[in-house]
């Protein structure tokens, strides 16, 4: 079992979440809700749905023990798997446990910085599932904890695609935002909620007097019951504080008339009836998610404790182990956090201490994520700080920007502007991730703090060239302001090479094109592109080809566009930038050059993924663009009312921008080609049709057209006399006129 | 054109079932717990609807049963 010490993003999977946790002894097996679940995966999807200690896991595990054959893909989730790529590694990991032939490719293209993970990852693998020979289940237990709408919707489309041998179990606390009414319409859905879950009398009877070892009247076990309400946790909690009772009677029939919250009251109980080192080590260990005999001795300062836990193991008291090496448990959840609060109310003081030497332990095993949540549990963001300020570069590169963004959300705003290193990252992270302009000046305000004597972020070389940096490729609405920024960036990097160095390079390329200044642009990128490989400098190179592409592009040097395109997007592929906000140029000068090509739809649909990947604030500039190029696509179609919309969304766009830079004068000349005096297409040309009309000013005759084309005759002249219809002509040489009227056709 | 000063903070009443102790207090930042009843009730100022739905989430996660939530009525 490889060692979960290995430090860098793609290895630090914690391999027990990968496993059920192994059916305890002392519990009871509920064969028939066994038999319910067995029933259920007979569909796409199997909701187990009920509050916290209704048993959910429990059965899951036992399930998966007694009637999984080996094929249960299994993920514990937790709240770092609101991290997209970081969730569906897990997922895939787990599926590689039961079939190691899947998935080799999803994980290549997961590690990748910025993939779209349902055109880059989930077709190839649903594709590999098509493929396997028997049926394999994933489950995914506590799924409430996702709250990301990412990995909803990805596991909605993956939900939607599921091949036949393939079943979902998701155990929840809360109904999921997935599609589960139209599951249920088609009876893909089954679901265990509450209802199903209560315990009965019998089976009540069954852990208390079986399982557990009491022997209770039945008239005890029915107010237990009663009482309990079938509450799984409460019925347990009940058996652990009759233990050894004599007078067991007494105390339930005092139990049953009693107000108190019974969580709140039994483990009170449960606790007091502990010796108090035991007592000691359930609260003082509590504010761990995950517990291992060192670990604990670390935390707590002593020795010894591997035994403990093994002895609290044998005594069912809350612990759960999570491999079957016994060295990793956990408490479960409901009690952890019922013995954290009583903690708080014991030894207050000692919590941030415990923290402490709980992150200190983790960061010298590797473990990144822990060790940041409990520094900034203790209170301790500038350890906090420094760990992320020395890791964000590789989980940014790693595409696990959300993890980091979910550190940084962990911290107070005082943190992170009192630390100029955490400031960039959070201006740069939170910039690609939607932040506002407002937020993201006040980060880079205190990025300028010229007193700072810290570590500096990774791969930045001064705070003045990172503020500089941000501005310059974070351009929100203001062209002219990256102009300067990327200048000042330059100017300060001096003679240092750095892959962010080259980002500003290109970034002036770009901004200098925005503004207007494509000829001084031209030889800075031809430059770059020049000496550069993608391979080491991709987010320069990619960027600096698609502008460059543009640059030709408006020159009408067509085939140099699209050649410079094409390289542009193999770079970001093979470079796994294709969801990179700052490479969303890409799409752009491709999808312009596909549209003077006349591939409409490839067109469309990379102008509509720019627009996507640049529907963030900070890139409402490029947005405008894509819009404006995204309307030249429609009206190429003869779409004149769908290209007039466009235009319109773009100019209001445009016209809130502080500094638009060129976009101005483009949107003037756009507005100026729309036809306006003759009557538009009778109908918008489908695109072979606009095939077809691009070759008609050509002496090709129309069979020839059709061998250009890989069509028959008969069709070629059916398609031209479609155009002939929507153009309102009735000759080949009026068609090529209205075309260039209109704008379909380039112009002579 | 002038912001409208957002209002102060709604004092809200999260109905749980059972009675529970002060330990649960620090779970509840801010609020009182009133046990009675074979009922709780966690009062205080809720800053917003983000504030709102963390106390809820909180009583899932505590295993406690939500019975209502309601703003409080001006006395």
């Amino acid at each position: 079992m490889p060692s979960d010490t290995i430090s860098s993003p793609e290895h630090d999977l914690v391999w027990t979440k990968l496993a059920p946790p192994t059916p305890r002894a002392g519990l009871i097996a509920r064969v028939d809700l066994q038999g319910l679940l067995q029933a259920g995966l007979a569909g796409r999807l199997c909701l187990l749905d009920a509050p916290a200690g209704f048993g959910k896991t429990t059965l899951l595990a036992q399930w998966s023990a007694a009637a999984g054959g080996g094929r249960v893909a299994w993920v514990s989730l937790d709240e770092g798997d609101n991290d997209p790529t970081r969730f569906w590694t897990y997922v895939v990991e787990a599926l590689r446990t039961v079939e190691p032939g899947v998935g080799a490719s999803a994980l290549g293209a997961l590690h990748r910085a910025s993939v779209d993970l349902r055109r880059a990852v989930l077709p190839g693998l649903l594709n590999e599932l098509r493929g396997i020979d028997s049926p394999l289940v994933l489950v995914l237990d506590d799924y409430h904890l996702l709250t990301d709408a990412r990995c909803h919707r990805m596991l909605g489309f993956f939900l939607e695609q599921l091949p036949a041998g393939v079943h979902v179990l998701l155990s929840t606390r809360v109904d999921p935002p997935l599609p589960l009414a139209r599951m249920r319409a088609r009876g893909e859905l089954t679901e265990l909620r509450v209802a199903d879950l209560q315990f009965t009398g019998e089976e009540a009877s069954a852990l208390l007097n079986g399982a557990m070892g009491l022997r209770l009247a039945s008239d005890d076990v029915e107010r237990l019951a009663e009482r309990t309400e079938g509450w799984a946790a409460g019925l347990y909690l009940a058996g652990l504080w009759l233990r050894g009772r004599e007078d067991a009677s007494a105390f339930i029939a005092a139990f049953h008339g009693d107000n108190r919250h019974i969580a709140d009251y039994l483990t009170a109980e449960v606790l007091a009836g502990q010796p108090e080192a035991i007592r000691s080590f359930l609260l003082r260990t509590s504010v761990l998610e995950r517990l291992s005999g060192p670990l604990c001795d670390a935390l707590l300062e002593t020795e010894g404790s591997a035994d403990l836990l093994r002895e609290l193991e044998r005594s069912n008291l809350f612990l759960v182990p999570l491999d079957d090496h016994r060295q990793w448990y956990r408490y479960h959840q409901l009690f952890a956090q019922l013995l954290r609060l009583e903690l708080a109310s014991r030894e207050p003081s000692l919590v941030p201490a415990l923290h402490r030497r709980a992150a200190a332990w983790h960061r010298r095993a590797g473990h990144v994520d822990e060790a940041i949540d409990h520094a900034i549990a203790a209170g301790d963001f500038t350890d906090a700080n420094a760990l992320i300020a020395t890791r964000w570069l590789e989980y940014w590169r790693r595409g696990r920007r959300a993890t980091v963004l979910r550190w940084l959300d962990g911290l107070p705003e005082e943190a992170i502007t009192a630390d100029p290193a955490i400031a960039f990252v959070a201006a740069w992270i939170g910039g690609f991730s939607g932040a506002s302009k407002q937020e993201v000046e006040r980060w880079l305000a205190a990025v300028e703090d010229t007193t700072w004597e810290g570590a500096l972020p990774a791969g930045i070389v001064s705070l003045e060239f990172g503020a500089a940096l941000a501005q310059a490729v974070l351009v929100f609405d203001d062209v002219e302001r990256s102009v300067g920024a990327a200048r000042r960036a330059l100017e300060l990097a001096g003679e240092q090479s750095s892959p962010f160095v080259w980002m500003a390079r290109a970034a002036l390329g770009h901004a200098l094109y925005l503004a207007g200044r494509g000829p001084e642009a031209r030889p800075l990128l031809e430059e770059l592109v020049r000496w550069v490989a993608a391979a080491d400098q991709p987010y320069a190179v990619v960027g600096a080809l698609a502008v460059l592409s543009l640059l030709a592009g408006d020159a009408d040097d067509e085939s140099t566009a699209t050649a410079l395109a094409t390289r542009a997007a193999a770079s970001a592929e093979a470079q796994g930038l294709t969801a990179e906000p700052l490479c969303g140029l890409m799409q752009l000068a491709l999808g312009r050059a596909l549209t003077r090509q006349g591939k409409l739809d490839e067109a469309e649909e990379q102008l509509k993924w720019a627009i996507e990947l640049f529907g963030i604030d900070s890139m409402v500039v490029h947005r405008a663009h894509g819009l404006l190029l995204l309307a030249s696509a429609r009206r190429a179609r003869g779409d004149v009312a769908g290209a007039r919309e466009l235009l319109q969304r773009a100019r209001e766009l445009t016209g809130r921008l502080k500094d638009p830079g060129a976009l101005t004068a483009l949107l003037e000349q756009c507005g100026r080609a729309q036809p306006g005096r003759r009557a538009r297409p009778a109908g918008p040309l489908t695109e072979r049709e606009h095939a077809v009309l691009q070759l008609l000013p050509t002496t090709l005759t129309t069979r020839e057209i059709g061998g250009e084309l890989y069509v028959s005759v008969s069709t070629v002249r059916s398609q031209v006399q479609a155009i002939y219809r929507k153009l309102e002509v009735s000759s080949r040489a009026e068609a090529v006129d209205r075309a260039r009227e209109l704008g379909l056709i380039s112009p002579r | 054109m002038m912001r409208k000063r957002p209002p102060g903070p709604t004092i809200y009443q999260i109905v749980v079932r059972g009675e529970l102790s002060q330990r649960y207090r620090p779970a509840f930042e801010g609020m009182a717990l009133v046990p009675g009843d074979g009922r709780t009730v966690i009062t205080g100022p809720v800053v917003d609807q983000a504030h709102l739905h963390g106390l809820l989430d909180r009583v899932g996660e505590l295993g406690l049963e939500l019975v209502s939530v309601n703003p409080a009525t001006a006395a």
